[in-house]
């Protein structure tokens, strides 16, 4: 593999070229990638597995996987980025299922029983979250990775198991489902 | 017609579509709640512990390394598939073979038919010669050629019907082929004897005879007279002086 030298970067700059600077070996720059998506892989997480404990982990191993696999990756970084955390997540349903413990709601107002949750209860957002919570894992995967991480369509094709053009019919039932569910909260 | 593309980001629009909610401010409406419903989605906090890069460390150091995602191997699905054309190949291989070629005749197999006992319905014969010198040249001669005794001389037969065939020296007696007590069952067609015939050094002329007979002609000596049940032909070779 051709390596040239660490560039110039900022905590401003681009995925890529933070993800190219820490295949040269510039673990800041990694840092700051962390910093920029640990919520966001959370956020994913959290939603898709409806564990607050298990989210966490994930994130976790999401990034220390990206950290050690780097000289095998190849590809956009957010693609990669949830290429992993999509795999952790379906690792984790297994597991969750197999301790047949109760998940908890992936409710973003706090963790459940909280203030925090109390004072959201009620809010659009969430009759949002339960509405997002019913629907099936790989309709909820397809909104999720649209919508809230901006994946592309031949992105989210690849990830999910589908033709890109089959992107946009997913997208709308998932949608409709959503509206559904948030319908029958109402 | 259903228009599922409503709701996707302008940048994941074609410019036929782009188009259409420009002159579709109805469209373009639902295309715009259909986004904003999705683009809820991008709001929804979290609200988990924070990650930070020694933690990330910490579990990669303690978990080890890390083996790449494998792709799933769909083609091993495609191996029974395989299997099975591979078997299906076989099978027709083996029995087309089968139809193709029946069952090879061993030289043994015929010693199994006791060719002494068949009875054969002779009709005809003619014997046919060529003489093969010195050189390995062999040239066709006809009865009352002459040959030289070095020659080798081969016969044939054309038989017609069926019957047992067997060749002397009429005026000796002796029974040149087959041996004594051995038959050759021939059919209808021509056939090669497996016997090579030298005119004896002391000999000018011979008189050679082959008898079609429906029976084995027993003993070991050649008769001088042809049998009743017997075809038969002569050839008369001379020796060039």
């Amino acid at each position: 593999m051709n390596i040239s030298p660490i560039e110039k970067v900022t905590e401003d700059s681009s995925d890529e070229a933070l993800w190219q600077n820490f295949l040269r070996e510039d673990d800041v720059s990694f840092l700051w990638l962390v910093e920029r998506y640990r919520e966001q892989v959370g956020a994913y997480a959290w939603r898709m597995v409806r564990d607050l404990g298990m989210s966490e982990q994930i994130v976790v191993e999401t990034f220390a996987r990206l950290y050690d696999l780097k000289p095998k990756l190849r590809g956009r970084f957010r693609l990669l980025l949830f290429e992993q955390v999509h795999t952790l997540c379906g690792i984790a349903k297994k597991r969750l299922s197999d301790r047949h413990s109760e998940p908890t709601p992936a409710f973003g107002g706090g963790r459940p029983g909280s203030p925090e949750e109390a004072a959201v209860r009620g809010e659009s957002r969430w009759r949002l979250e339960v509405a997002l919570s019913q629907i099936p894992d790989g309709h909820r995967a397809c909104l999720l990775l649209y919508y809230a991480h901006r994946l592309n369509p031949s992105e989210l094709a690849a990830l999910l198991d589908m033709r890109e053009h089959q992107v946009p019919g997913q997208l709308s039932y998932a949608r409709r489902l959503l509206r559904d569910y948030q319908r029958m909260e109402d | 017609m259903q228009q599922n593309w409503l709701g996707m980001r302008p940048e994941d629009l074609s410019d036929q579509e782009r188009t259409l909610l420009e002159r579709d401010l109805q469209l373009s409406a639902v295309h715009r709640a259909e986004l904003n419903f999705g683009d809820q989605l991008a709001n929804l906090p979290y609200l988990g512990g924070v990650v930070v890069l020694d933690d990330v460390r910490n579990y990669a150091e303690r978990m080890g390394p890390f083996e790449a995602p494998k792709r799933a191997n769909t083609w091993i699905y495609g191996l029974p598939i395989l299997v099975v054309v591979a078997l299906m190949l076989i099978v027709m291989a083996v029995s087309n073979r089968t139809a193709q070629s029946p069952p090879s005749v061993s030289p043994d197999s015929s010693a199994q038919i006791d060719q002494m006992a068949l009875v054969g319905q002779p009709e005809g014969v003619l014997l046919e010669a060529s003489a093969r010198g010195l050189s390995g040249v062999e040239r066709r001669i006809d009865s009352g050629h002459s040959v030289f005794a070095s020659d080798r001389i081969v016969f044939a037969v054309q038989a017609k019907g069926t019957g047992h065939v067997v060749m002397g020296d009429v005026r000796t007696g002796e029974r040149l082929f087959p041996d004594a007590d051995r038959t050759m069952f021939v059919e209808s067609g021509e056939q090669s004897l497996p016997y090579v015939y030298q005119l004896p050094a002391t000999e000018k002329s011979v008189e050679l005879r082959v008898l079609f007979c429906s029976k084995p002609v027993p003993g070991d000596r050649f008769p001088q007279q042809v049998p009743e049940d017997c075809r038969s032909r002569s050839f008369q070779l001379n020796r060039f002086d």
